[in-house]
């Protein structure tokens, strides 16, 4: 209760300083310990959680001060504090109403002296929860565009997958200039945006984005917020790239962008065959956070050409592809304060793939192998629109999104497995759309309503074809045929709707919600066999679906905010009627599952001292099963697995407990975050699969089961003043167990993997810069049942050296190193490097750039993955060297 | 190794007898030191306790003096010697500038050691008050902690940094009146401005004193006198030697040189 019961005893004494309607004053005497008076010294009103002098005088020359407190005083915990050379610091509670406070002053030595350091810059400027990273401070010559800067900066880091994340925790969005241009897409911006024209990256702790809850509901989001230079917020900005190299290469980039109040953009063309995966900048980053918002859980694609892993290299040193990419983000700040945005995508590519796997099963008593060699190519057409109208005051919030997306892809796959030959040919179109309503209004009485409404519509007709006499044995009753064609369809309605109203008060923020869902299902299969005499007939009786799902929820909810200074948490108590609904005809399947559930929630976030804080979380979540668990045909997902299900539908209950202790020092700029999380999860039924030697048919068996998940991991970021470099290091730990049946048998599985890495970022003067970064995962799994048991360490190391002699003039150096030691095995040892110089022609105000990627010229990649009870050895033909000289210029 | 050099002022050219009338202002000045000039003697502050420098914090003083040639501004790297009680501003460059602002913040005083020519006059004035207006950002500067303060003064609006860890009223220019030392500041056109350059202790004791071998006049007479100097630098350096023994007017004969462009004094009139 102490953390309720201070801001409330702060309330208090703001309430009394203010109720008095005029000035207030603290008035006293300041002396020394042999009760002389003590004149000129400070005396400072200070805030104490926000770290910040708030008012101030000096005494008299008879020791005695009047303290003005400032009209309007910011609610907090205040204190007094006085300073004099000479002496030592004081600093005394305001309590009740005597604002009459005296001051005995210790006699110190020099103190002046004491609190200096020599150093420059760079230094982070911080207000409350915003925190300022001056992008000039931090960025090099050989940096291109803002995202070479935000990985540098000490306490932030970007994950390979483009992911960016301030003390260990993942950013929400990426603010232009304070406009949200991108949602979660912001890779688009961290590629795109050059960092000349960024003065200031801003990273906002408890960021609450709808200005009419702010200080009323609370937020641990942390978000990003770029602040342009005033000269480049008055045009448009183009940085243009052309590339061309050896063997058949190019690589263009055209971009326009404008940063301007009223008007930002970020449109570019981008095309290349060098490896460069265009898909990565149209990742939403928190798309997880948005499915739990909408409520919309949409069917994944359920099949594919085989199960496909990729290397454990960066995507560029291994990727084939020949991709472009339009893509068009505009937003306009309209006059009375509407916002519209419009982001739009067409991507087209033409992948590549060949690679050759071995995998072993490892069972009690008995090892499975197979052996597959694959000729892959992949061709998505992407299209996507959002357009957003959005209104954001403190009176009201409204927003609109409306999403479109056509995504088709032909794939085709020349196959061998086990040494049988098939080809096959996978085309899969997605079509969906959404919409989303959210309007929020503060009413005079201070309270707040809100009307929700999203509603999305799904369709995925997908087929895949098997070329001729693929194991006849099992599909045809050993006949030759032509062709074997799996269908698959799952067209999905869904709606969410709820109204809701919050009651601000002192201290907590009382929300009560009630709203429905409805999603409503069909799935449609089925397994073919195209006879050599062209006629059609299906594969078996059972290889046809028909599945009508209709899933209809009625909840309410309660929930309780704190918004404190100090102290930060939330309370959701949701309450669910749930009804499902579904039948399939053809197995006499028709059942109605009829449940009450209680999901919830609480996050706490209490700061134990100005930059540190702590946070407790839980949740339990009960979650069912889908239209994919439930369904009784035999669905052929890839060429082989034979999946079909014999229980009733999974129900799980999810438990995640964390805790988490976060620290910073921006003096230092020392950055520090520790974490522990649990997971455990309750099944009612398993995932199985019989295995033989060509085969694995999966089935789903009603054994109640458990899964529990351990992860503690740590993060250190720190700035060396002397060595201008950032070093930054996260060690992670996450510890699994669970069960599997094969053949019958339950079998438990354990897993262990520890990852730690490391990394620094040098900027040793203008001419000299060097970055280094390390991982090492060491990974262990066994069957505590059949005494069979995996271990492979891995250790990646990058590093990269820049030189640049002159202004026109830079070299860099860079290689990639990965070293694999699986358990029993050889060792593998991969190294890649590359090498650039760019000149710039100042006549023609032009970049050239020569690079050479890969110059050793490697062209296999041996990998090996080991899961729970299987090890699997694949190798991957690479791209080797490529040659590519750029011309780069801005319009 | 002692290097002595001679500074001669930019806007002025001393002709061929250039080295004849350095010799002529070394008479002249010792003559000053003397006391044998009365004219122009202001009722004088009195003597200061001197005070030893503990800490100085360098600036890199930059000022767009011609708004037309925006991308060339003066700049000058600067220091402030922080006592218990005192601060003084000024150059840290061999002789570049002339003038140099002492604050007193326990007598609400500031002398202004300025030089016109080869002459060097103090100006004692009350301590400018400035309003400021305190904010709740906050930075590190060298490892100082430090809270950001705004304010109009002089016709510009100033932001500025200052450390409550050195609490001492004072800072560079006029810029005083924060608890604690301004260690950065620039007006919000950025057209003049003091940037944090390093902190760092004082090993060797400086004192924080005002020369008391300088003449000391008021402000109007200073503005005056500079007036003179620019217009017309014989007679200003005919008035500062005084008559000769012989009872003629020393002749110097002083050309002014093209001036560099200020059209822009850091000082602004307010706009009304």
């Amino acid at each position: 209760m102490i953390p309720i019961i201070r801001p409330a005893s702060l309330l208090l004494v703001c309430i009394l300083f203010l109720s008095t309607g005029r000035t207030q004053e603290i008035r006293g005497r300041v002396k020394d310990s042999t009760g002389s008076a003590v004149p000129y010294a400070s005396v400072n009103l200070r805030n104490r959680s926000l770290d910040v002098l708030v008012a101030y005088t000096t005494t008299d020359t008879s020791g005695a001060y009047v303290l003005r407190l400032p009209t309007g005083a910011p609610m907090g915990d205040l204190y007094l504090e006085v300073r004099c050379i000479g002496y030592k610091n004081q600093s005394r509670a305001i309590t009740g109403l005597s604002p009459k406070i005296d001051f005995t002053l210790a006699i110190s030595d020099n103190q002046l002296q004491s609190v200096v350091v020599r150093s420059r810059r760079p230094m982070l400027h911080s207000n409350g929860d915003t925190l300022s990273y001056k992008v000039s401070d931090f960025s090099a010559a050989q940096d291109r565009v803002i995202g070479d800067v935000i990985k540098k900066l000490p306490g932030i880091s970007i994950a390979s997958d483009g992911t960016i994340s301030y003390n260990n925790r993942p950013i929400s969005a990426i603010y232009i200039g304070g406009d949200n241009l991108l949602d979660d897409k912001y890779s688009i911006a961290t590629n795109t945006i050059p960092h000349g024209v960024v003065e200031n990256v801003q990273v906002i702790e408890n960021h609450q984005p709808i200005r009419v809850l702010q200080n009323k509901v609370t937020s641990n989001d942390v978000a990003i917020n770029l602040v342009f230079k005033k000269s480049d917020k008055l045009h448009l900005l183009g940085q243009e790239s052309i590339g061309a190299g050896l063997p058949g290469n190019y690589d263009v980039d055209f971009n326009a962008m404008a940063f301007k109040a009223q008007f930002k953009a970020i449109n570019y063309l981008k095309g290349n065959n060098t490896g460069d995966d265009l898909q990565r900048e149209l990742v939403s980053h928190n798309s997880a956070v948005s499915q739990q918002r909408t409520g919309n859980d949409p069917p994944a694609t359920l099949l594919s050409l085989g199960s496909v892993n990729n290397p454990a290299l960066s995507r560029e040193r291994y990727f084939f592809d020949r991709s472009g990419l339009m893509n068009i983000n505009n937003l306009v700040n309209l006059k009375n304060g509407l916002q519209l945005r419009v982001n739009a995508y067409y991507l087209h590519d033409q992948q590549r793939q060949d690679y050759s796997q071995r995998t072993s099963i490892y069972l009690a008593g008995d090892t499975v192998q197979y052996t597959e060699t694959q000729h892959n190519r992949f061709n998505p057409d992407l299209l996507h629109a959002l357009f957003t109208l959005n209104a954001n005051n403190d009176k009201y919030y409204l927003n609109n999104t409306l999403v479109l997306d056509d995504s088709r892809w032909a794939n085709y796959s020349e196959l061998n497995t086990n040494g049988t030959l098939a080809n096959q040919v996978f085309r899969d179109r997605s079509r969906s759309f959404s919409n989303e309503f959210d309007w929020i209004r503060a009413m005079r009485s201070r309270n707040i309503i809100e009307a929700y409404s999203y509603t999305s519509h799904l369709a995925e007709p997908e087929s895949r074809t098997i070329g001729t006499n693929y194991n006849a044995e099992l599909f045809n009753k050993g006949i030759p045929y032509a062709q074997l064609v799996q269908n698959v369809n799952v067209p999905t309605w869904f709606t969410n709707n709820y109204v809701s109203f919050k009651i601000p008060g002192g201290i907590v923020t009382q929300s009560f919600r009630t709203g429905f869902s409805v999603q409503s299902q069909m799935l449609t299969s089925a397994l073919n066999v195209l006879q050599s005499n062209n006629t059609v007939s299906l594969e078996s009786d059972s290889a046809v679906n028909d599945v009508k799902w209709s899933k209809r929820k009625l909840y309410a909810e309660a929930a309780y905010d704190i918004p404190g200074d100090r102290l930060k948490a939330n309370l959701t108590l949701p309450v669910t009627f749930s009804r499902l609904n579904y039948s399939d005809p053809g197995y006499s399947l028709n059942k109605e599952l009829t449940r009450w559930y209680f999901n919830p929630q609480l996050n706490v976030r209490y700061k134990t001292g100005i930059e540190k804080f702590v946070i407790l979380s839980y949740s339990y979540r009960n979650e069912t099963g889908s239209i994919q668990d439930i369904y009784q045909g035999s669905i052929l997902k890839d060429y082989r697995t034979l999946y079909s299900n014999s229980s009733d539908l999974t129900l799980r209950q999810n438990q995640l407990a964390a805790v988490g202790f976060y620290y910073r020092k921006l003096l230092t700029l020392f950055f520090f975050s520790i974490n522990a999380m649990y997971n455990h999860i309750d099944a009612n039924n398993i995932a199985s699969s019989v295995i033989s030697n060509n085969f694995q048919q999966g089935i789903v068996l009603p054994y109640p089961n458990s899964t529990d998940t351990w992860t503690a991991n740590g993060s250190i970021s720190k700035y060396s003043f002397p060595l201008h470099t950032t070093f930054s290091g996260v060690v992670q730990w996450q510890d699994g167990r669970s069960v599997q049946i094969q053949n019958g048998t339950l079998l438990p599985f354990h897993t262990t993997t520890a990852t730690l890495s490391g990394g620094a970022d040098t900027k040793l003067n203008e001419q000299l810069n060097f970055s280094y970064r390390v991982t090492g995962i060491q990974t262990e799994s066994h069957s505590p049942a059949t005494g069979s048991a995996n271990h492979i360490d891995q250790l990646v190391q990058q590093g990269s050296i820049y030189y640049n002699p002159g202004a026109d003039l830079q070299f860099k150096l860079s290689g990639e190193h990965y070293f694999t030691r699986p358990q029993g095995n050889a060792d593998l040892k991969y190294f890649f490097a590359d090498a650039s110089v760019k000149y710039r022609v100042n006549k023609w105000r032009t970049d050239l750039q020569l690079e050479a990627t890969n110059f050793l010229n490697v062209k296999t990649y041996d990998a090996l993955y080991l899961s729970a009870g299987t090890f699997v050895a694949s190798s991957y033909t690479l791209p080797g060297s490529i040659i590519l000289l750029k011309v780069l210029f801005n319009l | 190794m002692a290097v002595m050099r001679v500074f001669i002022p930019k806007p002025f050219r001393v002709d061929h007898r250039g080295l004849e009338l350095l010799k002529i202002i070394t008479i002249m000045k010792r003559f000053i030191l003397l006391g044998a000039w009365f004219i122009l003697l202001a009722p004088g502050a009195e003597a200061q306790q001197p005070d030893i420098a503990q800490i100085v914090v360098h600036y890199k003083f930059s000022h767009i003096r011609d708004t037309t040639d925006r991308a060339k501004p003066y700049t000058e790297n600067m220091v402030l010697l922080v006592g218990k009680s005192a601060g003084v501003y000024k150059t840290n460059e061999e002789r570049r500038s002339n003038a140099e602002y002492f604050q007193f913040p326990r007598e609400k005083k500031m002398v202004r050691k300025e030089g016109i020519l080869f002459s060097r006059f103090l100006i004692t004035e009350t301590l400018p008050v400035i309003d400021w207006r305190i904010t709740h950002d906050t930075a590190s500067f060298g490892g100082l902690h430090c809270q950001k303060a705004t304010t109009h003064f002089r016709g510009r609006d100033y932001t500025v940094w200052f450390c409550p860890d050195l609490p001492l009223p004072v800072g560079p220019w006029k810029l005083n009146g924060l608890p604690g030392v301004i260690v950065e500041g620039y007006d919000t056109k950025k057209e003049v401005s003091f940037t944090f350059d390093g902190i760092e202790k004082v090993n060797e004791p400086k004192s924080i004193k005002v020369p008391n071998d300088v003449s000391k006049i008021t402000d109007l007479e200073f503005v005056k006198l500079e007036e003179t100097a620019q217009k017309d630098p014989d007679a200003f350096i005919r008035m500062m030697s005084g008559p000769q023994a012989d009872g003629r007017m020393m002749k110097v004969d002083m050309k002014p040189g093209p001036r560099p462009v200020n059209n822009n004094p850091i000082e602004l009139p307010e706009k009304k």
